[in-house]
């Protein structure tokens, strides 16, 4: 029986002296973490899935990852693809050492043992084989041919599949060998020992999906350790295949959640948002076409790389060349950031992507670049780039990149385009859950011609400033400007011209400035803090307001239990009107 | 010679992948007609040697001329592999492969092993 040490390396003190299982580093990047770890030692595994999905090309990698003149793989061949062929093909992939052939990686083809339908002399054979060269891994290609040769032509009468399976299993554990049996199975046989007997069960497929086909890799079995459950997307690229967790560990080397702010670097956005984004949030940038979502995101990462903060923008709807050359015209110099290696520009537009894979390497740009900046520019590009099957899960896949970013103590500026016409809130819903921070940006059509403005709608645990603001792109960037105090019904997108009602009794001051006197004038006495809040809006805005009151004599500073307090100088009583202020001043 | 390289490819690619490579490679350096003792030789379906006939060829027309007829053969066959699967594993297969082949003293030309 085989005793586990629990994966913190703690003993329960029921039996101290457990023996413990090593793990075979697959050299796949992503399969070690969906098997829990790695491969069990001298495990007996099957790979399984249909033609062409990369059974053999996974079980070479892991191969030549790992064998050595000492320790060398024995690969027998059973009827199947030729070796020679095999071997053509598989040389294109990076992990191929072609130096390792014959001497680590040796084939031996095992093609005539089993025409002669007699598996006892095919296990012999094997058997033989292992003895000589005292391999670390064994790998047989087809076992499933070998299986239905074997009952093809009768041979199960000398020796029957079940019987050479287990005799199999048991000759390569006992010479402490690793082995991968690959079969073509389309599912599971349940009268086939192999499925009983295996130690592993690593299950590829490639499903359908209109003209999309997505890899997928599942652990169905793996004695001693707990797999990562689900479905693991996978592809084959020029280095071999690597596979994508669905769910990603937390990152232990990472502060989750720091505190503080992370500056925009849009000039007059900090002090909108109360100080910058808060760290490790997800902020939604949201705007129409034009809006310059894509200045503020490339902002933001230039004022990382002023503050020595690494960052990553992950781009879906243009070439990095072009949004590198788009962000030089508004005086964001990206270029030199990727050349001093404080920025990592993934572009990611292939129609058949999973989100795994997606998060899988932006998550290793930002391990890479150490980066706590990431921008995802857009949304909509994202979710077009998704394969059909992924795009139904959108909300999902995103909720988890986002989650698995900020938990490793990223911050993260999403842009998601809105349409000209759409006010605060609309086409935000499908996402907006997702987001710590919204900044809304639109079109408002005034005197004839477009200008944006901006507000925040949401900010979490902030102080922000609930204005709408107008804001240019400059040469040299985004720039928030003045509250547009003269105008109402700016969210209808075509704002009137307010007449200055409430505003005639208090001489030099802006309205915001008046209806923050009013508070005041009701409070009869109040902290600066207070007076942000009943009055709503930022703590850091207040102080200017309160310097502009004392400076027109309408307020002036006490002292009340060690605290800064201000009362109003012409108080009258607590409900004024125009006429009541008018008297204040005299006027 | 023949025999043993015969011996050594077909452990890692099967009787049948050997006689396969042994046939298009006499094809080959039969092709221009420079060793006629070639055409006494063909491909064996039974015994562990892929060729047959090389005895007989040196019978006829003198141990030179099969020698030089198999060398043909060989040389055939490493650039075949070479083209499969390339020239640096190829020569390692065959070194590795053939007791007594040593990699460092085998090479391909147009015409030629050595």
């Amino acid at each position: 029986m085989i005793h586990l040490v629990p994966a913190d390396g703690t003993a329960d003190g029921s039996n101290t002296d457990r023996p413990v299982i090593g793990s075979l580093a697959t050299g796949v990047p992503g399969l070690d973490t969906v098997l829990g770890g790695g491969l069990p030692e001298f495990s007996f595994n099957l790979v399984a899935g249909g033609p062409g999905v990369g059974k053999t090309t996974m079980v070479q990698q892991i191969v030549f990852n790992n064998a050595t003149v000492a320790h060398p793989a024995l690969y027998f061949t059973v009827l199947g693809e030729p070796t020679l062929k095999m071997i053509r093909y598989q040389r294109q992939f990076g992990f191929f050492q072609p130096g390792l052939v014959g001497s680590a990686v040796r084939f031996i083809n095992l093609t005539e043992e089993v025409l002669r339908d007699d598996l006892a002399a095919v296990l012999q054979r094997m058997v033989d084989e292992v003895e000589r060269a005292r391999p670390g891994i064994v790998v047989v290609d087809s076992f499933r041919t070998l299986g239905l040769q074997a009952h093809d032509r009768g041979g199960a009468g000398k020796m029957g599949l079940e019987q050479f399976t287990q005799r199999l299993a048991l000759h390569l554990t006992t010479w402490e060998v690793t082995s991968f049996l690959i079969g073509e199975y389309v599912e599971p046989e349940v009268q086939n020992p192999i499925f009983t007997v295996a130690d592993g069960i690593i299950w590829l497929s490639q499903p359908s999906d209109g003209n999309s086909v997505v890899r997928k890799l599942q652990v169905v079995k793996v004695r001693g350790r707990p797999p990562m459950p689900g479905f693991h997307t996978f592809r084959l690229t020029d280095g071999g295949v690597r596979v994508f967790p669905r769910i990603l560990q937390p990152q232990k080397s990472r502060q989750p959640r720091r505190a503080g702010r992370l500056s925009t670097g849009v000039p007059g956005l900090d002090a909108m948002t109360g100080g910058g984004y808060p760290a490790g949030d997800a902020v939604l940038l949201t705007g129409p076409a034009g809006s310059g979502k894509t200045t503020f995101a490339a902002q933001f990462l230039a004022e990382g790389l002023i503050r020595g903060e690494p960052g990553v923008a992950v781009i879906f709807e243009e070439y990095p060349e072009a949004y590198i050359a788009r962000a030089k015209t508004v005086g964001v110099d990206l270029a030199t950031m990727i050349k001093r290696d404080k920025l990592g520009i993934l572009y990611l537009r292939p129609l058949d992507l999973s989100v795994d894979e997606t998060l899988g390497t932006i998550m290793d740009e930002v391990e890479r670049l150490g980066a706590t900046r990431v921008v995802i520019d857009s949304l909509s590009g994202f979710e077009v780039a998704l394969a059909p099957a992924f795009r139904e899960d959108f909300r999902e896949s995103l909720y988890r990149l986002v989650g698995v970013l900020t938990a490793a103590g990223v911050t993260v500026v999403m842009t998601a385009e809105t349409s000209a016409a759409a006010s605060t809130g609309e086409t935000l819903e499908h996402v907006s859950f997702i987001t710590d921070d919204i900044i809304v940006q639109r079109y408002v059509e005034i005197a004839g011609e477009l200008r944006p403005v901006l507000a925040v709608v949401k900010m979490r645990g902030s102080q922000h400033s609930r204005d709408y603001r107008s804001y240019e792109i400059t040469a040299r960037g985004a720039v928030v400007g003045k509250r547009l105090d003269d105008y109402h019904g700016i969210t209808t997108g075509v704002p009137d011209r307010q007449r200055r009602l409430r505003n005639r009794g208090y001489p030099g001051l802006t309205d915001r400035e008046a209806s923050i006197l009013d508070v005041l004038i009701g409070l009869r006495e109040a902290t600066p803090e207070l007076l942000a809040t009943e009055a709503g809006i930022a703590h850091s805005d207040i102080a200017v307001v309160i310097d502009r009151l004392i400076e027109l004599d309408y307020a002036t500073g006490a002292g009340l239990a060690h605290k800064e307090t201000y009362r109003p100088v012409a108080h009258v009583d607590n409900e004024p009107d125009d006429s009541t202020r008018a008297s204040r001043k005299g006027v | 010679m023949c025999a043993g390289v015969s011996d050594g490819l077909s452990r890692w690619i099967g009787r049948e992948g050997c006689r396969a490579l042994f046939a298009r490679a006499l094809a080959n350096a039969r092709a221009d007609g420079t060793h006629p003792v070639l055409d006494l030789v063909r491909v064996s379906t039974g015994s562990v040697s892929c060729l047959d006939g090389l005895a007989e060829g040196a019978a006829r027309c003198g141990p030179d001329a099969a020698a030089a007829g198999a060398t043909a053969i060989l040389s055939e066959l490493i650039a075949l592999l070479g083209r499969l699967i390339g020239d640096d594993m190829a020569l390692s297969l065959l070194a590795n492969s053939t007791p007594g082949l040593r990699a460092d003293r085998v090479s391909h030309g147009s015409r030629g092993a050595t």
